[in-house]
């Protein structure tokens, strides 16, 4: 069965290349540019790995929807990537201390942006690998 | 044996010349007078080291002769020569300051003895004068050059305090003093550690208390102001500490600048990376050939791959406008245009842009022909930037109103819109480069934050001003001050 990814990012032009990118390579890909758009699509969907955009409408608006989506059940265990251009000039929360805040958010990778789909790809599918990995225990 | 002058005034025409030989026999310039008249009238042609008074002369007496030739020079040594030597005589002569008396009859031995005793202390009180003079004179410069140092210091925008050996306060400036909040003089005398004992000076107090090198420079934060401090300390030739300067620089400004810049290079690598990330992605596909063969289903990521590629050059052109602004500074006189010239050509060139989004601009212009000081092509850009903005973020069917007037001298350019105008907290920030309002109403807007900033530069540049004004969901005005 195909993987499903899920891109928010406000960004079109990358969140259309990347979705053609991992079209190709069989995945099932939605696709948000804003964050409402993105909670409305959790409320219905489960993607096996969710990528997020640092800033969006906010300076840390990769960070609470990561945050968000780690405290709802069955989208816990979701490993979230988090593209980011640089951490330190976003102020607000990214300010803070970042191991805080990886622990607060939630967020199983980061990657700095400009990242080649190649590059996603390689991760994304670690990820997805390790979930799995992590679930089959639960599953026999 | 020095040799002098001497004026011999003796009525008595033997003992005259007798004295005259004697001394011209020593090598002395001799000049004699019968009467105190003859001899005040010799002494018009030159002074005299030595003055041989008779007391008893025929016009006036020689106490009043010996007043008269110290009123002309106070130095002359002067002697009495008088045959009827009695004390009161003596006391008033001495209390007109007279330096020797010579009872009659006298030897020559005596009298060369005498005169030459007079020479010495003529000439040794001569040196003194001269070098008393000198001293004089070098303690005027001396205090003439300390209130230049004084003034020097006192003018100083940085702040010093000069410390002695014992660690008290020998001098503060009028910026010291400010920014201690106290009277310079208050605190002159005190002890330093004392003076400067808020916590923000404790690496200072630290230095000064044991002072370690010749010259320290630190950095402290006082308020919201930060300074460089540079402590100098003097050392004898023991080595022992002899006191120091403290000077503190107000750094805020470099600080700030500094500040800004590393953000503006953030925001930059921030706003350069955005592109360039899509850019790559969409090329990627392409060579991935994520679409297939068909080249054809490369076309809309390929277009959107350009555009993005122009925006980007765009952007590039306009930080290059931006930093030569700055480069430049301020600059000299222009011709001027006038202004209503330059609003109607901006406005013909917008026309199809305000057409498309059915935008109506109406302008009002005066009368008379508004001549404004500065470059057209500079008014082309500040125009262009605001009637752009005017028209992007109107609503469809809206209105700009352009306005052109004059107040108190300055030329003023309004241009107002009724768009979707800024929520309050964006205001301030909108001429900071590359600030964009994050809103949905925004998100398919063009638009790299960099015009309003370039606007602003260039208006400052000549000397005016813009501001601002907004209410959220109603619009905009931006109103530009330039000189007439």
């Amino acid at each position: 069965m195909s993987k499903t990814i899920l891109f928010v990012d406000d960004d079109r032009d990358f969140l259309d290349a990347q979705a053609a990118f991992f079209r190709a390579r069989g995945f099932v890909v939605w696709t948000a540019d804003r964050e409402q758009e993105a909670r409305d699509l959790l409320e219905t969907r489960s993607p096996d790995v969710i990528v997020l955009d640092l800033m969006m409408e906010r300076a840390d608006t990769g960070v609470t929807l990561s945050h968000q989506i780690k405290q709802r059940e069955p989208l816990r265990k979701v490993p979230i990537i988090l593209l980011t251009g640089v951490v330190a000039a976003t102020g607000c929360r990214l300010d803070l201390d970042v191991a805080a805040l990886r622990r607060w958010s939630g967020i199983d990778v980061y990657l700095d942006k400009p990242v080649t789909g190649r590059q996603l790809l390689r991760v994304v599918e670690e990820q997805i690998a390790r979930a799995d990995a992590a679930a089959a225990p639960e599953a026999t | 044996m020095t040799t002098a002058s001497v004026l011999v005034i003796e009525d008595e025409y033997g003992v005259r010349t007798g004295i005259e030989q004697i001394l011209r026999m020593e090598g002395h310039d001799v000049c004699t007078a019968a009467t105190a008249r003859e001899a005040l009238d010799q002494m018009q042609s030159g002074g005299f080291d030595v003055a041989l008074i008779d007391y008893q002369l025929p016009d006036v007496d020689g106490l009043t002769l010996l007043h008269q030739i110290r009123e002309h020079d106070a130095l002359t040594k002067t002697c009495m020569i008088t045959a009827y030597a009695n004390i009161d005589m003596a006391i008033a002569a001495t209390r007109q300051g007279v330096d020797f008396f010579l009872p009659k009859p006298f030897t020559p031995e005596d009298l060369v003895g005498v005169v030459g005793n007079l020479v010495t202390r003529r000439r040794r009180e001569l040196e003194a004068a001269a070098l008393r003079e000198a001293h004089e004179a070098s303690l005027v410069a001396l205090a003439s050059e300390k209130s230049q140092t004084h003034s020097l210091v006192s003018c100083m925008r940085d702040a010093v305090l000069v410390v002695n050996a014992e660690g008290q306060v020998v001098l503060v400036n009028p910026s010291m003093a400010g920014l201690l909040g106290v009277e310079a003089d208050q605190v002159v005398g005190r002890p330093v550690l004392e003076v400067l004992g808020t916590s923000a000076f404790q690496a200072l107090r630290d230095q000064l208390a044991a002072p370690a090198d010749r010259r320290k420079v630190f950095e402290c934060e006082l308020g919201d102001r930060a300074f460089m401090i540079s402590v100098a300390t003097f050392r004898d030739e023991a080595g022992t500490a002899r006191g120091s300067i403290v000077t503190l620089s107000d750094i805020s400004e470099v600080r700030r600048l500094a500040v800004e810049k590393s953000r503006f290079l953030r925001t930059l690598v921030h706003e350069l990376r955005s592109p360039l990330g899509a850019i790559r992605s969409m090329l990627e596909v392409v060579m991935d050939r994520s679409l297939g063969e068909e080249i054809g289903a490369y076309d809309g990521f390929l277009q959107r791959a350009d555009a993005r590629i122009e925006s980007l050059v765009g952007m590039v052109g306009q930080l290059l406008t931006l930093s030569r602004i700055d480069e430049q500074g301020a600059l000299g006189v222009v011709r001027g245009v006038v202004a209503s010239d330059v609003v109607r050509e901006v406005v013909r060139l917008h026309g199809e842009q305000a057409q498309r989004r059915g935008v109506t601009v109406q302008c009002e212009l005066p009368d008379r022909d508004e001549v404004v000081a500065v470059g057209r092509d500079e008014l082309e850009v500040v125009l262009s930037n605001l009637v752009g903005n005017a028209i992007k973020y109107n609503r469809q069917g809206g209105t700009i109103g352009i306005r052109v007037g004059r107040s108190e001298g300055w030329l003023i350019l309004e241009v107002k819109d009724t768009g979707i105008g800024m929520a309050p907290e964006s205001v301030p920030r909108v001429f900071e480069e590359f600030f964009r309002e994050r809103r949905a109403e925004t998100r398919d807007t063009e638009g790299n934050g960099l015009g309003l900033s370039i606007v602003q530069r260039l208006v400052q540049r000549r000397g005016g001003a813009i501001e601002v004004t907004s209410v959220l969901g109603e619009g905009t005005t931006f109103r530009v001050r330039l000189p007439g």
